[in-house]
């Protein structure tokens, strides 16, 4: 809703200001017809009428203007405020943004209205743009005509010399003198074009006779190119065989390793039973060097025991000397006992024969006599057997001393063998300590060797893929040296066709108008191929 | 008293038709509106004030109580009239609690300027009632109005045209208010009472018949897809 200065501006363009005006004017009246009423009848009325009245007038004042403005609010301006949106949509259209949307939400006659001026507006807008549409294409259509009939004269004139050109005149040239400017373009055009034509008829002279010179050399090369591949395919194939032959050798090779592979694990194993006994060896050793430790100490213990022995005998032997000595003793008694028996005897004899004391003298001489000589049996004998017995005891002692000697030299040699014992045990740890090393290089030596077998499988692999690949390149190379034959075919036919091209050129060059008698090659086309158009 | 006892009364059958019709049409039409529920709760509170009114006046009962329930009626519709408008609007909660705040300092500065004795606290009340009235039609102008951006064309008509409605007869309120028993005296009681009922009556069923005009209208109020325009 635009306001405008003027006060006649801002009544004259809003209905909520004209209603607001007629519902003004409206309470003013009945105010006013209230008072002229209440005037009227004032004089007639008691001053407790008076107020009744007065309020009654009031009331009546306030109720109507209350309806009114209800009304005015609830018609007038809901009107009003359709209106004034459907001038602002138009006020748009009008400033050309024809893309205001004219929905309306509403049914009732403002709505019917949005969509009365939507169909208007669209429905001028096309008739506009038909007949400015048809008036263009009239005045088009004229022009046109005139034109055309400009155009098929010269265009005829200038077809007559297009068509000598045609024939092979390529001194010919068009008029470019002419009004009528595409007419002209295509005559500067056409000039150019001949001139350009001649000047590449000329290139391609010159090239037919370089294209037949280069076929030729390539036919030779071709050739040799074929000889050469023939070769190089004899030698993949011998390489093909080879590397069949180098693929069964690593094969073998793979196999045998294998085999050690195996053999060196068996040698570790046996290395570590070898190890085991080594060391059950040693342990025994030790357990010897013990034994000769405690057979030395009983030795020992021995040799003591016997030199005590020997002492013992000794002492034996001086006592038995003693007893000798005792016994010499008694036999010294029983020497003189008898030389005293004797005596007696003597002196019975000289006292008297016989009477009784001297007989019984004499019985007792002899008894003591024959006593007497017992005694020197025995102590003979008890001489004997004390020699025996010294005897023998010297021969014990003797016994002992050798006895004890022999125990001196044991003990030397349990010494000596216990020394050998704890060498041998130093010297089988040390083997043992060697057996646990190899044990240990054979192991890395059996997982290496594994791994050897695992490349060599790679190896061998590899080979089979180039025994295959170095077959599919023979083939290939087969196959080339076949290509090869239909290029060399090829160029033969290419050294033909250029020495026709470069005949029909000379003849095409030689401006007696005599079209070429053959249309392998056309001028256009020799000009496309042109090296000078690259 | 019959004239001021017919006048209640009638007052009170008026607002409950105008509860019922108000039912009848939004259940059988089948309008889609969120807030339909608030209009009839208005009325219905109304029409019952109004009937206590009735019987105070005609002595069923024997207090006069007509002020009272006529205050009580308004400190419990007003502020209901001023939330519907805030939501038809889509103000936010704040300003619509500010709004129904103001609203209920109005009522109660209006009843004790109305059954006061002495003259200061009738004037000062009736001050302290006109300011939250302004300040009330302040926020109506301003914030309500400025939040309608997010709700449909017809909604934006429904709620200026309940808006012109509520601020020109809430302004005829403390005019009578002038001329009547309270203060000037040249209204009787009898008259007065009257319009207050034509006023209440305007307000609350007037309000109903425009909502129930837009539905007939548009059908849809809150539906925000139809905004028929967007600038170019």
């Amino acid at each position: 809703m635009s306001t405008q200065d003027s006060p006649d501006g801002w009544l004259a363009n809003s209905l909520d200001r004209q209603a607001g005006v007629a519902l003004t004017a409206f309470a003013a009246l009945l105010v006013v017809t209230a008072a002229t009423r209440w005037l009227a009848i004032r004089d007639t009325v008691s001053p407790a009428a008076e107020s009744a009245v007065i309020s009654a007038l009031a009331t009546t004042v306030v109720v109507a203007v209350v309806g009114a403005a209800l009304f005015s609010i609830i018609f007038v301006r809901d009107t009003a405020g359709a209106l004034s949106y459907l001038i602002d949509k138009a006020v748009k259209i009008e400033d050309g943004n024809f893309d205001v949307n004219l929905e309306s939400p509403r049914d009732d006659e403002a709505g019917q209205v949005y969509h009365a001026v939507r169909m208007r507006d669209s429905i001028v807008a096309r008739l506009k743009e038909v007949e400015a549409a048809q008036q263009e294409a009239q005045e088009a259509q004229r022009e046109a005509e005139a034109r055309a009939e400009r155009l098929a004269e010269q265009a005829d004139e200038m077809s007559e010399r297009f068509q000598a050109a045609a024939d092979g005149d390529l001194s010919v040239r068009a008029d470019e003198d002419i009004n009528e400017p595409a007419l002209a373009t295509i005559a500067a055009s056409f000039n150019d074009m001949i001139a350009e034509v001649e000047a590449t008829v000329e290139n391609v002279r010159t090239f037919a006779t370089e294209v037949e010179n280069a076929s030729e050399e390539i036919d030779d090369t071709a050739a040799d190119l074929a000889a050469q591949g023939d070769d190089v395919a004899d030698a993949i194939e011998r390489i093909a065989e080879n590397a069949t032959t180098q693929n069964d050798t690593i094969q073998g090779a793979s196999n045998e390793l294998s085999d050690l592979s195996a053999s060196v694990e068996e040698i570790a194993s046996s290395s570590n039973e070898v190890a085991e006994q080594s060391e059950a060896a040693a342990q025994l050793g030790s357990d010897g060097n013990e034994a000769a430790t405690e057979a030395v100490e009983e030795m020992n213990a021995i040799r003591e025991k016997t030199e005590t022995s020997i002492e013992q005998v000794e002492q034996l032997e001086s006592e038995m000397d003693a007893i000798g000595d005792i016994v010499t003793l008694i036999d010294d008694i029983a020497e003189q006992t008898n030389i005293l028996a004797l005596n007696a005897n003597i002196e019975a004899a000289r006292a008297g024969g016989g009477g009784d004391a001297s007989e019984g003298f004499e019985v007792v001489a002899n008894e003591v006599k024959s006593l007497a000589e017992e005694t020197a049996d025995k102590t003979d004998e008890i001489e004997r057997r004390i020699d025996d017995l010294q005897t023998t005891a010297n021969e014990t002692v003797e016994e002992m001393r050798e006895t004890g000697d022999r125990v001196d030299r044991g003990v030397e040699t349990i010494d000596e063998s216990a020394e050998l014992l704890l060498r041998m045990v130093e010297q089988i740890e040390e083997a043992n300590s060697g057996i646990q090393s190899i044990s240990e290089a054979t192991d890395s030596q059996a997982s290496s060797t594994e791994q050897t077998v695992a490349l060599i499988d790679e190896v061998a692999d590899l080979s089979d893929r180039s025994t295959d690949e170095a077959n599919e390149v023979v083939e290939l190379v087969e196959s080339q040296a076949a290509e090869l034959s239909r290029v060399t075919t090829r160029i033969d036919s290419l050294t033909e066709q250029a020495t026709q091209l470069r005949r029909q050129i000379d003849s095409f060059g030689s401006r007696d108008g005599a079209r070429p008698d053959t249309d392998v090659m056309s001028p256009a086309s020799i000009a496309s191929q042109s090296p000078g158009d690259d | 008293m019959f004239v001021q006892t017919a006048t209640f009364a009638f007052t009170a059958g008026a607002l409950i038709i105008s509860t019922v019709g108000f039912l009848w049409f939004t259940t059988t039409g089948d309008y889609e509106n969120d807030y339909l529920y608030l209009p009839p709760v208005i009325t219905l509170l109304a029409g019952g004030a109004y009937t206590v009114m009735a019987a105070s006046s005609s002595g069923v009962i024997a207090a006069d109580i007509i002020l009272e329930a006529r205050y009580a009626d308004w400190l419990v519709t007003t502020p209901l009239i001023v939330a519907y408008l805030g939501l038809v609007a889509g103000a936010g909660r704040r300003t619509i609690a500010a709004a129904m705040a103001a609203d209920a300092v109005m009522i109660v500065a209006g009843f004790a300027a109305t059954t006061t004795g002495t003259a200061a606290v009738r004037w000062a009340g009736y001050g302290v009632s006109s300011i939250a009235f302004l300040a009330l039609v302040y926020l109506f102008v301003t914030a309500f109005t400025d939040a309608l951006g997010s709700v449909s064309a017809a909604a934006q008509g429904m709620f200026r045209t309940l808006r012109d409605l509520t601020i020109f007869l809430w302004f005829v309120y403390p005019i009578a208010w002038l001329f009547g028993p309270s203060a000037a005296g040249w209204i009787s009681a009898v008259d007065y009472h009257f319009i207050v009922a034509i006023l209440d009556m305007s307000a609350k069923i007037g309000f109903n018949l425009i909502i129930a005009f837009s539905l007939v209208r548009v059908t849809e109020l809150v539906d925000t897809t139809e905004q028929p325009e967007t600038p170019a």
